[in-house]
């Protein structure tokens, strides 16, 4: 999801871009697990493309869902620290 | 299409395979790769299987139960009518006790296809709508048969010219019309409950009986009989016996008739045990604006669009919880402050919500 919060990407383009950004080289079997899951959720959806390479978006549930996600581990990030600085 | 790409669910390759096959493609296959691939492909084909057989529990309503009690005891009573009056050698002039069993039976019937419709939430469907009128019409005109049949024999008889010929035959017909109906919009809602596809089936060969006996009926039953000639020579009963073997025709799809329907309501009893979720079997109402309310908490909105289709909060938030597989559970959704999704004016923004709500109701999540 953070992946395509970036913008429209197809499979290998995800791979890259989660490579890119975590370090994890995430299997194509484990990306359409994940892909799988989330567009039955109604998180992400496919881009119409005449291209193979299937193109996925964040839905606007998506989006509100990672923006909760992200929301949740900053306050969690920013208690931590806080915690830690308070050691 | 790649090998590996065959190890996964026909549904999932129906899907994903073209796309997946690309990226294969287009990736360098490297050993831990291909073990991913592998690994992925297991658990989508135990998913599959799983999702085929998702047990969960839905409670009886008493609306379910009403039905399906009336439909045991009028697929019950249609089935024995015709079993226990075939081999008694009901005739065309000794019948009058089935007459009143038959409408009892249909009225019955009748009551469980409004609860199975008004239960399902399919009520508003055009094949559910024309189902039950056909079938209220068909009681009305056996519930009238039988009237004047009694009627005919006492002393103040109901005129035989104030009624149509044939009331009872064209009653018949209807109920079974109906009932047919019923039976076809079971079947597309059934997914892959066998059994109760099979039960479904069965209502509709009666239709073919019935057409018969009220075409031929006018006749003085020469379709009838000649076709029962056809079918004792061809049997070797010889084509005296033809009447008979009609009239066998008669009871026999009678008979399965009721069982059918027996079949059909003591389904609806096994919905308080357990149920096969399949997304196809699922109701669901329309997703609108004015069924969820402006502004509503969108884990209200997935109650109340539960209840309404399942009559279970408990159901609905197992799908919900479900729906997300771990991305986002109920209560981080909660917590996270995000539950409040505007269903009002941003109408087309939350779409994809909408899209959600659908899917969770559907079971298909």
């Amino acid at each position: 999801m953070l992946s395509l919060a970036s913008g429209v990407k197809h499979g290998h383009a995800m791979m890259l871009d989660i490579e890119a950004f975590s370090g994890i080289r995430i299997g194509p079997g484990s990306l359409y697990g994940a892909i799988e899951r989330l567009e039955r959720g109604g998180l992400i959806a496919p881009v119409p493309s005449d291209d193979r390479r299937q193109p996925y978006e964040l839905t606007g549930l998506g989006r509100a869902s990672l923006n909760a996600q992200v929301s949740a581990l900053d306050r969690l990030a920013t208690l931590g620290r806080e915690r830690l600085s308070e050691a | 299409m790649s090998h590996l790409v065959r190890l996964y669910p026909r549904a999932w390759r129906e899907r994903y395979g073209d796309e997946f096959d690309a990226l294969l493609k287009e990736v360098r296959l490297s050993p831990s790769f291909a073990f991913d691939v592998l690994r992925s492909a297991a658990i989508a084909q135990a998913q599959g299987a799983l999702r085929a057989a998702v047990i969960a529990p839905m409670p009886m309503s008493s609306l379910r139960r009403f039905g399906a009690s009336a439909g045991v005891a009028g697929g019950g009573v249609w089935a024995l009518t015709f079993l226990i009056g075939g081999l008694a050698g009901w005739g065309r002039n000794g019948r009058d006790w089935g007459f009143l069993l038959l409408v009892v039976a249909a009225c019955l019937i009748l009551v469980q296809q409004v609860s199975m419709a008004s239960d399902s939430g399919h009520s508003g469907r055009r094949v559910t709508r024309g189902a039950i009128a056909f079938s209220c019409l068909g009681s009305l005109l056996l519930l009238a048969s039988a009237f004047a049949a009694i009627a005919m024999e006492q002393p103040v008889a109901m005129h035989p010219a104030v009624m149509p010929p044939q009331l009872w035959e064209a009653g018949m017909l209807l109920t079974i019309v109906g009932s047919a109906a019923t039976g076809i919009a079971t079947l597309r809602e059934t997914g892959h409950r066998a059994i109760l596809a099979f039960a479904a089936t069965l209502t509709t060969i009666p239709l073919a009986v019935g057409l018969l006996v009220v075409v031929d009926a006018p006749t003085h039953s020469v379709v009838r009989d000649s076709l029962g000639q056809v079918i004792a020579e061809s049997i070797g009963v010889g084509a005296d016996h033809g009447w008979f073997t009609t009239n066998i025709m008669v009871v026999t799809s009678g008979a399965i008739f009721g069982i059918a329907w027996l079949a059909l309501a003591a389904d609806r009893f096994q919905l308080g045990r357990t149920h096969t979720l399949q997304p196809r079997s699922l109701p669901l109402h329309d997703a609108n604006v004015d069924d969820i309310g402006e502004n509503a908490n969108f884990h209200d909105a997935v109650s109340s669009m539960a209840v309404k289709n399942f009559g279970s909060q408990s159901l609905c938030v197992r799908y919900y919880q479900d729906a997300f597989q771990g991305v986002l559970k109920e209560s981080q959704w909660v917590a996270a402050g995000a539950g409040d999704i505007h269903f009002g004016a941003d109408f087309n923004d939350n779409y994809d919500s909408l899209d959600l709500l659908r899917d969770v109701t559907q079971g298909s999540c």
